[in-house]
């Protein structure tokens, strides 16, 4: 899994590729403690290069939507270019109820 | 994979989350060697899931786990054992936590119920002091 980051103003931008599971989702929980702060007013994570994605990794985005909640903007966390695949798994956990969820045009 | 054809691979790991990465290295390659495409994360995923959950609840320290790969034309056959405590892993499935708000939810459990709403098919076996736990996916 790789990570880069884009901040402008108050957005943060994860732009993640690869696999999100067990070995690599402690990765972004660290990169997310480090990079989120009371600053931040919008969250966005780019899951084009993603194509795979356990319960480990949907973990880390629930704490995320869970940060943003706390600071009353839960509407402000969007999830874009999401694959087939892992659009199935958050429709399958539910996750697609309270996601902000774009599906990547092909 | 020609007609009628079934191929059979095992794979022994300790019970180490680390471990997962060596469980995932050895996945991948049987999928790219049988050329099997359709299914593979979903299988993966499950895998992933099942190894996991031995990881942390079947060994007071660490044990082995024997993963057996069964594939033919039409299915995908995938047997996790492991010699831990009696435990059935779908015990643990949060079918109760999905349909909740999501700020009262509790995010223990969903691996599971992920494993229920991919697989086709799922057994859980005590035998000689051993779980064996099944998953069949269908492959066409």
């Amino acid at each position: 899994m790789e990570i880069s980051l884009d901040k402008k103003n108050n957005e943060i931008i994860f732009n993640i590729s690869g696999k999100i599971d067990t070995q690599t989702s402690p990765k972004l929980q660290e990169i997310i403690d480090s990079e989120f702060n009371s600053e931040i007013k919008k969250v966005t994570i780019d899951l084009r290069f993603v194509n795979y994605i356990s319960s480990a990794g949907l973990r880390v985005l629930f704490y995320l939507q869970k940060q943003m909640v706390k600071k009353n903007l839960e509407d402000n966390m969007e999830i874009i270019n999401v694959n087939p695949g892992v659009k199935e798994i958050f429709d399958i956990t539910g996750f697609s109820d309270f996601l902000k969820i774009k599906i990547i045009d092909i | 994979m020609s007609g009628g054809d079934s191929t059979k691979t095992k794979f022994f790991t300790e019970s180490n989350i680390k471990n997962w990465k060596k469980v995932n290295f050895f996945l991948e390659g049987q999928f790219y060697k049988y050329k099997i495409k359709t299914q593979k994360n979903k299988i993966i995923m499950a895998c992933e899931e099942i190894f996991v959950n031995i990881c942390k609840y079947a060994y007071k320290n660490t044990g082995q786990v024997e993963i057996t790969l069964d594939f033919d034309d039409k299915t995908a056959k995938i047997e996790i054992a492991d010699s831990g405590i009696a435990f059935d892993p779908l015990s643990f499935c949060a079918d109760k936590e999905i349909d909740k708000d999501y700020k009262e939810r509790k995010i223990g459990g969903m691996g599971i119920y992920m494993v229920k709403n991919t697989m086709d098919k799922l057994e859980y076996k005590r035998k000689d002091s051993k779980n064996y736990f099944l998953m069949f996916k269908n492959l066409c």
